[in-house]
């Protein structure tokens, strides 16, 4: 008993800043904040005023739509890349495997400066692409899809040639079902990392109407100065999306960083 | 020596189903950490482009704020890591023994602020962090404290960013820590009770030991993460008060992307990623003999 006491004292002391987030974006606009919440004089009017805000849509849609490009591109890259090298025995594989692991000690501010470069380059900024493409190198999703191939039984693959199954086609019906629950959780991994993204997206935006909505939000705050009651709706309008994802997959988010290495 | 038709094909399979993360990697990865090397021996900014050898590093071994910022650094690893790894363990064991539904919703509320975008989750801190109107001067007001300037004080700003950053990092710990309790056989801790051992007897002689591997990954992770501290300087302090917040991170990004820098920029990089290499490799040295069984 006394341990769930302490857990849950744990959790609330974790919760206060998410409570205060919602408590405050649906309170009347004040400077002055009570320490005892009263819940009187709740209001949507935060909310109405960020949806009247202009190019609200926009951000929205940016985010989410660099969100579900970067997603497409990870589990592609990272499904048939894991494939090969779980699977498949080919000159280079093993050198190409372990030099992306080693990869991943590189400090990301080393490469953010060439990155940014080439972008500027190629004439990339300002555009969607500049912010998803780089999803397509995803490290950690290859790496998460290896090992959860890795436990598929040899027998498989065999049966399906057996039963005159080309190289594609047991690879799209055989193997891909089962490495769904990884394959989601990669998807889910990335649609986070990329519509909470800011600081990429900062240098790979220009212009006010290409911003997504939680970088939005940080210029909000700070060209118009509004009272705290607006900015935690407007934070609260932007976590909404990752908040519903979040809801409908919590599983998966939990279990997929153990997937594949824990059970068998 | 000829290869066999099935060779080939099965070879040019692969290379086909690799070519799409092998390009990505390669263009995203490899080819701008070979800049990085290339850039750091040039002045590069956006009107010259000039090869000056070894000068941005020499100069930047006479540069105060450039050594102080590794020094920033270090703090955020002592100031986080163990913090971090002690708060895992603890709430990690309280989460084992909780039924199926209490795990899932415990652990996500840990995992909250990993689904959360950290631009959000600043803009309540930084609130509450507020000196006027923030709640954390509120609760000192309503004990009769004066207010503290929490982000800019010299004395608050740093243990005031590790509270911050210690909650935000919990979630990915905690999961990982959780799956490798359960997976320490029960009779272990059946065995320990029936020879009167208590709760804490059983966590640090059965448990701690059994989960080595799980908190050596933690605390390289944890130091490789926290000496890299950037987002939350960007966001929450913007490296002040008088550079006390500057991490090597942030200072980068700053040389780089507000005074255009590129070349010493990119020295200071090639710098941060040997002392990265270092600290992972002697720590794993260090500890890896522990875990041999």
């Amino acid at each position: 008993m006394l341990k769930k006491i302490i857990l849950i004292l744990f959790a609330i002391f974790f919760l206060i800043p998410y409570f205060w987030m919602g408590y405050l974006s649906f309170k009347p606009e004040s400077l002055v904040v009570e320490l005892i919440p009263t819940f009187g004089d709740l209001t949507l009017e935060n909310y109405e005023y960020m949806f009247g805000v202009r190019h609200f849509a926009r951000w929205l849609f940016n985010a989410l739509y660099i969100s579900v490009m970067g997603v497409i591109l990870t589990i592609t890259s990272a499904s048939m890349g894991g494939y090969v090298l779980a699977k498949k025995k080919f000159p280079g594989g093993q050198f190409i495997f372990y030099a992306m692991l080693a990869s991943m000690a590189i400090p990301g501010n080393t490469v953010l400066i060439p990155k940014f470069l080439m972008m500027k380059n190629l004439g990339l900024i300002n555009t969607y692409p500049s912010m998803y493409i780089m999803c397509i190198s995803g490290v950690f999703g290859i790496f998460l899809m290896k090992q959860a191939m890795k436990t598929i039984p040899n027998e498989i693959m065999e049966s399906g040639q057996i039963d005159g199954a080309n190289e594609l086609q047991i690879f799209w019906y055989l193997i891909l079902p089962m490495v769904k629950p990884v394959t989601i959780a990669i998807g889910l991994f990335t649609f986070v990392g990329v519509y909470g993204g800011y600081y990429w997206q900062m240098l790979m935006t220009r212009s006010e109407v290409m911003r997504t909505l939680p970088l939005a939000i940080e210029f909000f705050k700070g060209e118009r100065q509004p009272k705290i009651q607006l900015t935690m709706a407007a934070a609260m309008l932007a976590s909404l999306p990752l908040i519903i994802v979040f809801a409908m997959f919590y599983k998966y988010f939990i279990e997929g960083p153990t997937m594949g290495s824990i059970k068998g | 020596m000829m290869l066999s038709k099935r060779k080939i094909q099965n070879n040019i399979f692969c290379y086909l189903f690799i070519f799409p993360a092998l390009a990505g990697f390669l263009l995203f990865t490899i080819y701008p950490f070979i800049c990085s090397f290339v850039y750091s021996f040039h002045r590069y900014t956006f009107k010259e482009y000039t090869f000056i050898g070894l000068k941005n590093y020499i100069q930047l071994m006479d540069d105060p704020i450039f050594l102080k910022s590794f020094l920033v650094a270090f703090y955020f690893v002592i100031g986080c890591t163990p913090a971090t790894i002690i708060l895992t363990i603890i709430i990690s064991s309280l989460i084992v023994k909780m039924g199926q539904r209490g795990k899932t919703f415990f652990m996500s509320v840990f995992y909250l602020p990993n689904v959360t975008s950290i631009v959000t989750i600043t803009l309540v801190w930084r609130w509450i962090y507020d000196y006027n109107y923030g709640l954390a001067s509120k609760v000192l007001n309503s004990f009769g404290y004066e207010s503290v300037n929490w982000l800019s004080n010299k004395y608050t700003c740093l243990p005031a960013l590790f509270i911050f950053g210690v909650s935000m990092s919990l979630g990915m710990p905690i999961i990982l820590c959780v799956a490798a309790m359960l997976s320490i056989p029960k009779d272990y801790y059946e065995a320990a009770k029936i020879d009167g051992a208590t709760n804490w007897q059983a966590l640090w002689h059965i448990t701690i030991p059994l989960i080595r591997p799980t908190i050596l990954f933690l605390t390289i992770t944890g130091v490789i993460g926290n000496f890299q501290v950037f987002m939350l300087i960007v966001l929450m302090t913007g490296g002040g008060p008088f550079y006390r917040t500057t991490t090597i991170a942030f200072l980068i990004a700053k040389e780089a992307f507000d005074y255009y820098r590129f070349g010493s920029a990119s020295a200071m990089g090639i710098i941060l990623l040997f002392v990265i290499a270092f600290f992972t490799i002697v720590q794993y040295k260090f500890f890896s003999k522990d875990i041999q069984y």
